[in-house]
């Protein structure tokens, strides 16, 4: 069982949702460091 | 009451102020449509939010929550991630390029700029600002139900009440009044889920407590899909999150910030910004607990903030569900408003304006807009309540190939393109009037649960990408403009 006895299945969507934000600070990082490279 | 009265007097009324500051700062008609592609990074993320979320997604994600328990979480996370950072991520920079480079201020501008397809504009522009007057009837509906629960005021208060605040704002500040509002109500819509989420789950005694009880009622209201099923929560997942990548009022948002650096910053922000789209559908759940017997599942969020909140949270909570609507129906305003004058007037109709004629001409459209929806809402016939419930699968039929396909695949074909428009229109429409239409047979029960969404944009994929392969791409010179290139003779 995940956290507060949610099954996984829905304890997912929680996840997601933490992933989201780390999905956009590593694409904003990783954008910044390729404008950088290319001189923009 | 006295206490409601007040905070949403003041409320208003900031609101109000700001419209009239910057009405000083739309001195043209790009200023009026997208605010001079000048906007920050906060204000582009947060009025991002509080366009997205409606008052139809506060009390209505609570119904889905109390109807069909912790699974609607996962349309909550379907927000964040499709309907948000992917968007921005995908859609964003090349949305922000192109409609600079080819000086597109509206959805269907863009398309006629890039697929050289002057049937395209036209037929974006009718289909999207029909679906979005129907939309935005909901939308005034959703916040005077609203304002009938929580002040116990007559329906008509109500919509004349946020209606005549809304339009007063919108028609003299345009749209950096809209996204400075909307930003503002952003910041009150979360601070008001914030407060219910923690005295709700306060109230019932916390995260496993909420999880036992709710497997006491029924176990489904638990697991996923639990009792809802895969067809329908994954199909209205879908609607509700990948929706957005077609949706006028959202994509605007991506024309107006002012560069690169801003849409990173942006990026972030809009995704921690978007994850209160949990929580409606978690202090659904905490209602089925809370308030087990109510006459409409749509009582669940007011039942539950008259029963944890006081007044003046109740009062924040209200304006919180009031700003939810306010900057939905504002943002849609300024779409249909600039689409009919530039795409339908000076475009369509081949009626050139003077720059201040056109501003003028603006802001007199979104309040004659603004009034016919505020009329229908008053009264909404049959016909549009029932049109409500697929005006997003219909737009974004319309809108998300073309648009997509448009940043990415120089090829695309201008016939496909516009084909691609009229099947997934027609295929969502015929989809979800399906049922109401007698001489048809039934539909199997594992499909009946589809939305026309799914079946529009799914229709209008194939029709593009064949239509493209088989057809003839769209004119060298719109690709190389939108692209950035030199026109072909200055090589």
């Amino acid at each position: 069982m995940a956290p507060w006895n949610l099954p996984w299945t829905t304890f997912g969507a929680v996840l997601v949702v933490a992933c989201s934000i780390v999905l956009a600070v590593v694409w904003a990082l990783a954008d910044k460091a390729h404008d950088r490279r290319s001189g923009r | 009451m006295t206490v409601y009265v007040l905070v949403l007097v003041v409320y208003l009324g900031a609101l109000a102020a700001v419209g009239v500051k910057m009405s000083g700062r739309s001195r043209s008609a790009g200023d009026f449509a997208i605010g001079g592609r000048q906007v920050g990074p906060w204000v582009t993320a947060l009025s991002f939010v509080a366009a997205y979320y409606s008052s139809v997604v506060i009390i209505g994600g609570g119904a889905f929550g109390w109807r069909y328990g912790l699974a609607t979480l996962w349309i909550g996370a379907g927000n964040v991630l499709l309907g948000t950072t992917l968007a921005w991520i995908v859609l964003g920079r090349r949305v922000r390029r192109m409609t600079g480079r080819l000086d597109a201020m509206t959805l269907p501008g863009f398309f006629a700029a890039r697929y050289g397809s002057p049937q395209a504009r036209l037929f974006s522009a009718a289909v999207t600002g029909l679906f979005l007057v129907v939309y935005n009837v909901s939308v005034l509906k959703g916040m005077a139900n609203a304002f009938e629960v929580l002040m116990d005021l007559p329906y008509w208060a109500g919509v004349l009440i946020s209606g005549v605040v809304i339009l007063f704002y919108t028609a003299v500040g345009g749209y950096l009044a809209v996204v400075w509002t909307s930003m503002i109500q952003a910041i009150v819509m979360i601070a008001a889920l914030l407060l219910l989420t923690f005295m709700s789950l306060q109230k019932v005694g916390g995260m496993a407590e909420l999880v036992a009880r709710l497997s006491a009622v029924d176990p489904g209201l638990v697991t996923t899909p639990g009792t809802w099923g895969w067809a329908g929560l994954v199909s209205f997942t879908l609607i509700v999150s990948l929706g957005t990548w077609g949706m006028p009022q959202l994509l605007v948002r991506f024309y107006s910030i002012r560069d690169d650096r801003m849409l990173r910053a942006g990026t972030v922000i809009v995704t921690v910004g978007a994850s209160i789209a949990l929580l409606p559908y978690l202090n659904g759940a905490v209602a089925r607990v809370l308030v087990p017997t109510l006459d409409s599942a749509d009582q669940a969020i007011p039942a539950l903030t008259q029963l944890v909140l006081n007044d003046w949270g109740g009062a924040l909570f209200l304006a919180g569900v009031v700003a939810a609507g306010m900057s939905t129906f504002a943002g849609v305003l300024i779409i249909i408003a600039s689409s009919l004058v530039r795409d339908v007037w000076i475009e369509g109709l081949g009626r050139p304006l003077a720059p201040a004629t056109e501003l003028r001409a603006s802001r007199l459209t979104s309040l004659a807009v603004g009034v016919v929806s505020l009329l229908i809402a008053l009264k909404p016939p049959a016909l549009v309540l029932v049109l409500t419930a697929f005006s997003w699968a219909v737009i974004a039929s319309t809108n998300l190939w073309p648009l997509l396909f448009g940043i990415y695949w120089r090829r695309t074909s201008a016939r496909a393109t516009l084909a691609s428009m009229v099947a997934g229109t027609t295929a969502a429409l015929l989809w979800q009037a399906w049922p109401r239409l007698g001489w048809l047979p039934g539909l199997p029960p594992g499909l009946a649960g589809v939305h026309g969404f799914v079946v529009g944009t799914a229709v209008a994929l194939v029709v593009i990408l064949i239509g493209t392969l088989a057809g003839r791409p769209a004119p060298v010179a719109c690709v190389r403009r939108a692209w950035g290139e030199p026109a072909a003779g200055d090589d």
